[in-house]
């Protein structure tokens, strides 16, 4: 396995526990208010940190098993995998956007809107990941 | 200019126009109403039509104009090439960052603001200038080596 896909395996981790941290997080705050919360920001900025800290982690482990590869420059079928999963998310980000927005011109709920663009943005995220993988073990 | 670049050109011309027509309306409605409105789905729904309008009448006009024209002929008619398909994703992926930095913007103005029609208009101007980024970055590295 490459770093890079390593890395990329480090990052769907990070954003999965983040992710699922936050969920939970205005998950329990719906549940006691009966109604959709206004943003956390406590909960957001601990979702930053879980990133930030398994981010660190994760890529420092990865590297130590092979140094020489960490360290060296992306190669031209890295960079066209990488341009082609940012491509696709990319679209998925849009698609998810266009269609919460116009959701918002019937619902008008802000709150609604907010926590669905976070879901929107992490999961594409994600997806970018995943298809870095993917690009690498069947090519481009 | 090939073919392609004049489309995404086009593209992003009209993402603007309509973008600075329908934030014209909506800040007069709102001028009007002493707040900013909420959006609603007819003026919403008649930007996105009047974007894609534009640009598939871009495009047409275009690849007929170059269709006629014995230079330019091989372009509409070979397609997209291997060098398109690089420099589309290489731009869709860039423009995809323009994209994410104006959505989490505009969450940062729901957090500040905690209007919700504050952060449906500041996403869609981020998806706007998002497209119009794509755009643009295609025809930057249409002119020059990838």
């Amino acid at each position: 396995m490459t770093f890079q896909e390593k890395s990329a395996w480090v990052m769907i981790l990070a954003l999965i526990v983040s992710g699922a941290f936050y969920a939970l997080s205005v998950y329990g705050a719906a549940a006691a208010l009966e109604t959709i919360p206004p943003p956390n920001g406590i909960g957001m900025g601990v979702a930053v940190v879980i990133i930030i800290a398994i981010a660190i982690f994760g890529h420092a482990v990865a590297a130590l098993g092979n140094p020489t590869e960490a360290n060296s420059p992306e190669d031209e079928r890295a960079r066209v995998i990488v341009w082609r999963a940012g491509n696709l998310s990319g679209a998925l980000l849009g698609v998810f956007s266009i269609l919460l927005i116009m959701a918002y011109a019937v619902v008008q709920s802000g709150h609604l809107l907010f926590h669905a663009l976070i879901a929107s943005l992490v999961i594409s995220q994600i997806a970018e990941y995943v298809l870095t993988i993917w690009f690498y073990r069947r090519g481009v | 200019m090939s073919f392609w670049e004049k489309g995404y050109l086009a593209t992003a011309g009209a993402v603007l126009f309509a973008g600075c027509v329908y934030a014209y309306l909506i800040w007069q409605r709102s001028l009007a109403a002493g707040a900013l409105v909420a959006p609603d789905a007819v003026s919403f729904v008649t930007y996105v039509i009047v974007i894609v309008v534009l640009s598939a009448l871009a495009f047409i006009l275009f690849a007929s104009r170059a269709a006629t024209n014995p230079e330019s002929a091989d372009d509409v008619v070979d397609g997209y090439d291997e060098r398109d398909k690089l420099i589309g994703h290489m731009a869709n992926a860039k423009a995809h960052h323009v994209t994410s930095f104006g959505l989490y913007m505009a969450l940062l103005a729901f957090i500040v603001h905690g209007s919700g029609n504050i952060l449906f208009y500041t996403a869609l101007g981020a998806l706007a200038i998002g497209e119009i980024a794509m755009c643009l970055l295609r025809v930057y590295f249409y002119n020059r080596a990838i």
